[in-house]
Formats: structure tokens, sequence, C-alpha cells
């Protein structure tokens, strides 16, 4: 019998292995990926997909993934101040005339110098791109020259306090003049600590950076390897960091703290807090006609417990001041603690305002705001204040505030500066006053500190604007959230300055 | 066969045009921005214009749509609105990731629910039978994305074998790979595992009852030939439709494994491109999907001739 057995099938048993093997080494022809970190590389987990490479066209949350290829002109310090980048000195010389000292015989990765020449091309590239994240602050720059061989003159349209902060961001990367008519968006070349590895790099996967071994300050690159992985999955992140395959992430929520806070990792917080506030863009009562009345926008803010807000969603952690700023900036108004929760006061005052029996808001929202909504909801509604929430789409929630069709809705301010949160979303005339309402005193206020000769003047300018925001009821905060990031017990030197959502490479190692 | 790719081919077109054009429209109801996708929620209102000029979202739909589709039929399917990459090349580099864990699932629902069903099959009506049986079914009834963070946590968390997020290419260190593979491949396979052995159950099971096997007992063939000659290859045509049919699926279930590995894959490329508005990749995500679909299809006529003789007569 055994002579008659059929020899096919097992050809092609042989044929299906092989077609299978053949189908399964067909994957092999993916270009790039992760390696498993070694020695001297710092494997950082990133919340987004990298978008672009090129700085000036590069949206603010997308800052980490070319900060290792470019050095700012002016860095920042956790503490908030700053100190000499690839300028090593800078001079407000009026309040729209800013000048800048390049420091010497800093080169480019491509070998190209980094002069007053090249720092003169970047800001005119900046000014002639409409459609960059960072137009707002090209915009006003009216003019950019070389006073000598050493000094950049910068002259403003209108006076800025924020200049120093933007020039330690974005606007403040000097890419090399010789790669704009190349493709900066994927071969950046600048003057950081390391340069970008194409090759190694992977679209949607990781990124790789080598050490530049001509930067400025090589004391500052204490990782020859530079890697950011895509992990845009909260639970993929958290996965990653306790199984050792990234360093350092952002943690994302504060439920995961709990699972983070091992003892085995370092849990790292950020000075500055994000806040989670309500922002008023009806503050006339154009489209709700209460809102139009002072003591019924008091009355809103004294409706919310901050307290129990920051038990139970952030498990305790953060701060439950109705302040924007916290006690330890210079912006902070301990008057604003008068306007701690109090529901009686906060009923009388709608009485009084003739709304005894409450009015009906909506709040359009989406993802993790919703659920900070909905304590405001709750609150609210102990007043007599009706809330809907409405959901909007992913990555909609701005359009809908500025579409002139919402009155209010909880949102959340990070990374962010006096001027700038006010500029964006408070200033008369700005994106989010798409109605045109009446905001009282406040352009005046702003006025002060902008034009303010001293950073005590320009300080105590600030405070009064977010003062006035606050007591006339435009800005309502819900939650302080404090940034935390991540790292390996091997790590050292991570840190996070005002606007980081992840530590720069610049002086971390690995032990 | 030739005529079989052809007419394969020409069912292509229409089934891509009517897919893209569907999916184009649909992408006009979404409310999301790609400007404000793009540029962040910081920027202008004027820099929003800009960039929606640039992308040419301030033409007519119809032209939008024209304009793409003219230059998908040259090969070009245009570049991604959020991250300027060409998008041949976005799919190009993510479909090995996917085509991986979908392969290896599709490798692991064989080499599980193959033996299972004929074992099954074999013994009907028995206690084997019963358990078999059963496993299938709770293969089939426990969500993919379940089992795979049930891997994650109790697998890959506390053992050093499978890494829990990433994926390592086949060209940088094949043991990494199947490494890398093994735990997506595994949670997206349970469920496929499950309907091959239910369908070779039953496949058996109705030919094992057949005439022509009670003439083949009776003619004193050999038992082992009659069921891995006979019996398997008549059972096998409802299974080869059946892993064309989990082929389909399994790329689909993609999408949710890759999140949870973290892996590079088409699912996570289209997830993301959707939400970001970006036309382009979700565009041309439903072309190689059409095209995928089509060449399983190609791959399932061929696998019937080779099953069936009287395929291969006609």
């Amino acid at each position: 019998m055994k002579t008659h057995r059929p020899q096919r099938p097992s050809r092609r048993l042989g044929i299906l292995v092989g077609a299978v093997s053949a189908a399964l080494a067909l994957t092999a022809c993916s270009g790039g990926g992760s390696e498993a970190s070694g020695d001297g590389t710092l494997t950082i987990g990133a919340a987004t997909n990298l978008q672009t490479l090129d700085p000036q066209m590069a949206a603010v949350a997308q800052e980490y993934y070319v900060n290792p290829v470019f050095d700012t002109l002016i860095h920042a310090q956790p503490d908030g101040t700053f100190e000499p980048g690839l300028a090593e000195e800078w001079e407000i010389v009026d309040p729209v005339t800013f000048e800048l000292t390049v420091r010497p015989d800093v080169v480019f990765s491509d070998g190209e110098p980094m002069d007053t020449d090249a720092v003169v091309a970047n800001f005119e590239r900046g000014m002639g791109m409409e459609a960059s994240p960072s137009a707002a602050f090209y915009s006003n720059i009216a003019g950019v020259e070389a006073v000598d061989d050493s000094t950049v003159r910068l002259t403003l349209s209108e006076p800025t306090t924020d200049m120093l902060s933007q020039l330690s961001r974005l606007p403040g990367m000097m890419m090399s003049p010789a790669s704009f008519e190349a493709n900066p968006e994927t071969t950046p070349i600048g003057a950081g600590g390391w340069t970008y590895d194409a090759a190694a790099s992977n679209a949607g996967e990781v990124q790789v950076y080598r050490a530049n071994p001509d930067y400025w300050d090589t004391d500052r690159v204490g990782v020859d390897t530079v890697e950011i992985r895509a992990l845009e999955d909260a639970s993929a992140a958290t996965n990653a960091v306790l199984d050792g395959q990234v360093d350092v992430i952002e943690m994302r929520s504060e439920a995961d703290r709990s699972t983070l806070d091992n003892g085995s990792l370092q849990l790292i917080e950020r000075a500055n807090a994000n806040v989670y506030y309500v922002q008023i863009m009806d503050t006339d009562g154009t489209l709700i006609e209460p809102m139009g009345d002072e003591r019924v926008r008091r009355a809103l803010n004294l409706a919310i417990d901050r307290e129990s807000v920051m038990k139970g969603l952030q498990f305790g952690q953060g701060d439950p001041s109705p302040s924007f700023w916290l006690e330890e900036t210079p912006y902070y108004d301990e008057d604003l603690e008068d306007l701690a929760y109090d529901p009686e006061e906060a009923r009388d005052l709608l009485a009084e305002a003739g709304y005894a029996d409450g009015f009906s808001v909506t709040f359009p929202s989406f993802g993790a705001i919703t659920e900070v909504a909905e304590s405001v909801q709750q609150m609210w509604g102990e007043i007599g204040v009706e809330v809907t929430i409405d959901q909007v789409e992913p990555g909609t929630l701005a359009d809908v505030m500025r579409n002139g069709t919402t009155a209010m809705a909880v949102t959340l301010a990070r990374g962010f500066t006096a001027e700038s949160h006010y500029d964006e979303r408070h200033a008369p005339g700005s994106p989010y006053d798409p109605l045109g309402t009446d905001r009282g005193d406040v352009a005046e206020l702003a006025d002060i500190a902008l034009n303010a000769e001293t950073e005590e003047g320009q300080a105590e300018g600030w405070r009064d604007v977010y003062s006035y925001l606050i007591e006339q009821g435009y800005l309502m905060v819900v939650a302080h959230q404090i940034p935390v990031v991540v790292a390996a017990e091997h790590v050292s030197g991570a840190e996070l300055s005002p606007s980081d959502n992840l530590p720069k490479p610049y002086d971390i190692t690995l032990d | 066969m030739l005529r079989v790719a052809l007419s394969r081919l020409a069912a292509l077109i229409p089934l891509v045009f009517v897919a893209s054009f569907t999916t184009f429209l649909l992408l006009q109801l979404t409310a999301v921005d790609p400007a404000v996708v793009r540029l962040g929620e910081t920027a202008t209102d004027e820099a929003y214009a800009a960039f929606r000029h640039e992308l040419g979202l301030d033409r007519p739909v119809l032209v939008q749509f024209g304009s793409w589709l003219l230059g998908a039929v040259q090969g070009d399917l245009g570049v991604s609105w959020s991250s300027s990459t060409p998008v041949t090349e976005l799919l190009m580099s993510r479909f090995p990731v996917t085509l991986a864990i979908s392969v290896g699932a599709l490798v692991v629902g064989l080499l599980i629910g193959i033996p299972a069903g004929i074992a099954a099959g074999i013994r009907a009506g028995r206690s084997t039978d019963s358990l078999l049986t059963g496993a299938a079914s709770v293969g089939q009834a426990i969500p993919s994305f379940w089992l795979a963070l049930l891997l994650v946590a109790y697998v890959a968390m506390q053992t050093p074998w499978f890494p829990a997020t990433g994926y390592v290419p086949f060209g940088t260190d094949p043991g990494e790979w199947l490494r890398s593979i093994a735990l997506p491949s595994l949670a997206l396979g349970a469920a496929a595992a499950g309907a091959f052995a239910r369908q070779t159950r039953a496949g058996f099971v109705r030919v094992l009852h057949e005439p022509y096997i009670r003439t083949a007992v009776a003619g004193g063939l050999a038992r082992r030939r009659i069921l891995w000659r006979t019996a398997l290859r008549n059972a096998a045509v409802p299974v080869v439709t059946t892993i064309a049919g989990q082929a389909a699926v399994l790329v689909g279930g993609a999408v949710v494994i890759e999140q949870v590995f973290a892996l590079p894959g088409l699912g996570q490329l289209v997830l993301n491109a959707i939400r970001n508005g970006d036309m382009p990749v979700v565009l041309g995500f439903v072309v190689l999907m059409a095209l995928l679909m089509a060449v399983i299809q190609f791959l399932l006529d061929l696998a019937y001739a080779l099953v069936d003789p009287r395929v291969r007569a006609s």
C-alpha cells in the first residue's frame, strides 16, 4: 500500500509552506525601524506622529521632534528664566526693537556658518511663510537686519513681552540657509546637538538622531543616539516604559500615576501647570443674554468646586486655586482666592441678577475635556444652570469655539505664556472673539503690560490683565493639571522647561 | 486562468472608483479641518486659509476628487496632508507590518484550526469533538483586542520572551522580527483558528458521509489515505473560501491590534489619517485595500483550481 501513497499532497504542503514563508519574507521589505536601546541611546516615546522636521512649519505640540536637530537662539530654563543659546546676549532697545548678539564660530551640521547672515535669512524665511503655525510671531516682525558682524536687530510692529520665550522655541530654531531650497521637512539641517538620520528613521514609527560632533556645546550632548518613537496609544506608551522599551514618556493621565509610580521609574513634574478652564466667547450676552451680566458670570465662577475636581479627576494632584496663574509665578494675585467655591453666594448672585430659576448653556466637548465639562455640568446644575454637552469630532473643538455660534466651552491651556494666551484667547478681535464682544478694559490693561519697560512692570501688567479676566468672569479656572514626564531610573538630567511636553535631550545622560 | 485574472482586473476598475468616490464623499461630511490639525490650534486664521489654499481645499469638491483621480490613474496617490510624505511611500512602508501580522495570524489560524477541525470531524459526536468545537467557539467569541491586552499584561510584561510594543523589520533582525509579531499574530489569529476549525470539522463530517467514502472504505483503501487524500481534499473547498474571507477580516482586525502593540502598520496610518482629515492617505488606503481584496480573490480562484479538478476542467 505504501507504494500507492500519493506524493502530490506532500508537494502541495511544501508549496503551501513555501508560499507562507514567501509571504512572511515579503514583510521583510520594510525599511528602517527601531532597534533595542543600548548604551548611549535615549529612547523617547511621543504622543504624536511626526508631521514635519521643518521648525518653521512644525506645530507647537510637535516641538520635541525638532529639538535634537535645532538649537535655539535663547535657552529656556525649567524655572522660567532664560540663558544664552546661539545668541550670546540680547537687549531690549525699546518696546519694538530687540537686538541679539550671535555666538561666534558656530557652524551648522552641513559646515555652513551660523552667523548673522544665517539668522537674518531664517527670520526672512519665516516672515515669508503664510501657512506657518508660528505666523503670529513672524507677522509681528516689521524688519530684520544685521547691524554688524555679530548683531542682529529685530524691529517689531507691536511691542511684545514674549520675545525671549518665542526665541527659545520654534521661531528661535536656526536652520542652515543652504537647506531652505532642499526639503527641510525631511532633511533638516540645524546647529543642534544631534543630526537627523533619515536612513535609520521610519515614518510613523521612529525618528533617529545621531550626536553632532561639531555642536558648539558638546558637554550638553550626553547620549550618542536619540530615538523618538511614536506611541500614540496611551496604554502602549505606559507598557513600553514599564517594559523598558523606551526611557521617557509623557504621563497622559493622572489615572496612570499609580501604575507608573512603582519605585523603579522617575516621575518628573513641570513647574508650570496646564489649566482646564471655561472660556467665555459670549462675554456680553450676544448669544445667551444672562452671560452679559457680570453677576451671572461671577456666580458661575463661584459654583465651581475645584477641590472636588482635583480629588475626583486628578487623584488629589494639582492645585485648586481659582487663579489662572499659580503662586510661584509673577502673575499670581492672591485676591482671586476670594472666588473659591461658594454655592450659596452663587445662588444669591443669580437671584439678584434675575435668574433665580437658572438658564441653559451648551458646551461643545471632546475627549479628555469631556470629564472636566461633566464636572462643571454637575456643579452648575446645583445652582440651576442647565448644561448640555455636545460632543464634537476629534480635532474640531477649536473650530467650533471660533465659528461664532458657541457661547462658551471647557478647554485646556498648555505651554502658554501670559502674552501668547491672552493674544490667542482673550484679546478683543482675537480668533476666540468671533462675535466681536465687549471685553471691557482688558485691551487697555494689556497695552500697559506690553509697553512696560521693566520685567517687573510687565509681570505686574499681565497680573492685572489676568485678574481682570477672572474677576469679570471671562475666564473661569476649573483645574490646574501638573504635567508629568516618566523616566527610567537610569536617565539623569531630564527636565521640563515651561513649554515642554517632553524633556529636550540636551544634558540627559544614561547611567 | 488568464481570463480569470483579466476579469478580476476589469472588475477592479469600477470597484476602486466607487470605493474611493464614496470614501471621498464620506470625508466631506467630517468637520475635521486638516489645516487646524497640521498647524495646531495656535495658528492664525490667515495661516489656516493659506494652508487650505495650498492643499486645494478652496476648490469645488468634485474638482478636488477629479484632481486626485487624475493623479491616481497615473500612479500618483498624492502627498499626505499631515506629514507631506508621498502616500505611496507611506503605504509601502506600513504595508509590510500589516501583512506580517495578518499572514502571521493566518498561519496561527491554519496551524491551530485545521488540525483541530480534522480531529473534531473524525471524532464527531464524541467528547473530543465537543471540547474542540467549544474551544473553537471561544476562540471566535473572544474579541481580538481583549486577547491582545491579556497577552501584553500576562505574557509580554511578565516574561522576557516577547516585547510589549514595537516592530522590528525582518531585515534588521529576523529573530527580533518574529518576536515582535508573535503576540499580535496570536491575538489576531485566535478567531481565525476558531473559524477554520469549525469549517474544517463541518466539511469533514459532511464528506465522511458521502457515498464515495463508503465506497473507498468498502474497496479496502487505508483509512489514512481516505482521510488525507479523498476526504481532506473534498472538505477543503469551503475551508479555502473561509481562508479568503478571514484574510479580509484579519487585515481589518489588524487596525485594532496595531494600536495595542504600537505597531506602525496600515491600521495606525489610516486611523490617524481619518482623525486628521488626511484625505490622500485615506483614499490611498482604500485603493490599496481594493487591490489587496482583488489579489486575495484571484488567489482564491487559484486555490479552488488546485483543490477541485472540476474548476480546473472548467
